[in-house]
């Protein structure tokens, strides 16, 4: 059996890194969790602007983020940092984490100010620090892995090598049972009929469809807009412009590759948490990277796979975040940022099947504890997709 | 000689991987035999270039599928980009209706 070595938590999950997170429950708590964070070197924080005057939809995918992003295997233990007053209960945070199996404080601001709330979490996330730093890596097998597949800056080359590399990636770890999450609806608008055929299920496939549905409707609201001069569509980034895409239907035909040939098994809604069952599961989120990843890492991946083409520092604060290029002028311009390059294809250098294998082996040696280039550099993303108008 | 890549033997436009000046000579590789088609505009890096002529509102295909629609008449060798191609399914024409 082919293995790595990750920390085993009490679910039975596996994580690839062992931080303890300091997780504030609203934007109002969030400077002090900061603070807490960066005064315990070893602690990593999920800094967002959500939490309240949220309703509906909205409260409840801030609320599944968070209590999903605590339960990621990647995270040891948990400090919760409350205001007092908020919607999103930083009690039900913590008792939930708690019912889980993991350890979770909470401090509230409301009760003892700010220096104080710094001062009383800094020792509580100091104490947690040390009690996870005794768990050691342990021998599991490969189907522990779940991986989430983004692309981010993309042009030309992302559809010709790095999205197609990422997909074998994602091949390779299907047959070894492992899980895969690819996300992004909106850019797989053009793609679907694709993707259908990967689906068994019929009410999978009517869940998907009034995911796109969202997705095309807000783009046709508005559908061009002049940025730099230039009349482009409003659905791609100008940088996807200008590197070479023309449509949506063109940039989500060389998105979807990221996933693959693997049978889709779950359509879940943003920071949902994937199921038992090895395979693919498409995920509910936009297009904003950062966001995206976020809702993935909320859904259980403990490593990403992110390509771009015209390069990105992007990282994650909960997950090692991977980055892919197949543009050799970015591979040599934002080399700090590149952990794998893979133009060599496009010039008929190396076969797809070479480069997928290669990165299969530093996804296994990230997830061994190898840094990525976005952890060295500290680049600690992390955002909520927010899906209504907060009152 | 510039080289341009078809993924399919379907495309209508193949990707250019290096800049082409209008008039040069284009090497168009891939999954046919190797043609060459001369430019007739300027062509960035990583963009498409038509392959054959395509009519106003005739789909553009690329890995084997649709991924927009012409806006105006395309002649092989023109560069092929958001100024003669509209997304099919979110974009709308300029006369309101849908491409």
């Amino acid at each position: 059996m082919e293995t790595f070595k990750g920390y085993l938590r009490s679910d039975g999950s596996v994580g690839v890194r062992n931080h303890v997170l300091v997780l504030p429950s609203v934007l109002c708590s969030a400077n002090v969790a900061r603070r807490i964070s960066s005064a315990v070197p070893g602690s990593v924080v999920a800094s967002h602007n959500q939490g309240c005057a949220q309703l509906g939809d909205d409260y409840k995918q801030t609320r599944r983020t968070l209590i999903n992003t605590a339960l990621n295997p990647n995270i040891a233990a948990v400090l919760v940092v409350g205001l007092g007053c908020e919607r999103v209960s930083p009690h039900e945070l913590r008792d939930i984490i708690q019912n889980h199996g993991k350890p979770a404080e909470l401090i509230m601001i409301q009760d003892y100010g700010t220096v104080e709330a710094i001062e009383r979490g800094t020792a509580i996330v100091k104490d947690m620090v040390k009690e996870a730093s005794r768990i050691e890596r342990k021998e599991v097998p490969l189907s522990s892995l779940i991986l989430g597949m983004e692309c981010g800056g993309s042009d030309f080359s992302s559809g010709l090598s790095a999205n197609p590399v990422v997909g074998q990636v994602a091949d390779i770890l299907a047959q070894k049972k492992g899980r895969v999450i690819l996300s992004e609806t909106t850019e797989l608008v053009g793609a679907e009929h694709l993707l259908f055929e990967r689906m068994s299920d019929e009410s999978m496939k009517q869940r998907f469809t009034k995911m796109l549905q969202r997705m095309i409707d807000e783009s046709v609201k508005n559908s061009r807009d002049v940025v730099d001069k230039e009349n482009v569509p409003n659905n791609i980034s100008p940088g996807n412009v200008r590197g070479g895409l023309t449509t949506l239907e063109e940039k989500s035909l060389g998105a979807m590759i990221k996933g693959g040939k693997v049978p889709i098994v779950g359509v879940k809604e943003y920071g949902e948490t994937v199921d038992s069952e090895p395979g693919l599961y498409l995920m509910d989120t936009p297009g904003y990277d950062v966001e995206s990843v976020t809702g993935m890492v909320a859904g259980g991946a403990t490593v990403v796979l992110f390509t771009t083409g015209q390069g990105t520092p992007t990282g994650h604060s909960i997950a090692p975040v991977i980055k892919i290029t197949g543009n050799q002028e970015t591979a040599k311009k934002m080399g700090e940022n590149i952990d794998f390059d893979c133009s060599a294809i496009i010039y008929g250098e190396e076969t797809l099947e070479e480069s997928g294998e290669k990165l299969f082996d530093l996804v296994l040696r990230v997830a061994n504890g190898e840094l990525t280039k976005a952890e060295v550099l500290g680049q600690d993303d992390y955002s909520i997709w927010n899906v209504g108008i907060k009152l | 000689m510039k080289q341009a890549i078809l993924l399919s033997v379907n495309d209508n436009v193949a990707t250019v991987l290096e800049r082409v000046g209008e008039g040069e000579e284009i090497q168009v590789k891939g999954v046919s035999q190797v043609e060459t088609i001369v430019a007739k505009d300027e062509i960035p890096s990583g963009h498409k270039v038509a392959v054959r002529d395509i009519r106003k509102r005739e789909r553009i295909i690329k890995y084997d599928n649709k991924i927009g629609v012409a806006t105006a008449d395309i002649s092989t060798g023109q560069h092929v980009h958001v100024q003669n191609v509209v997304s099919e399914r979110t974009e709308i024409n300029e006369g309101g209706e849908r491409a």
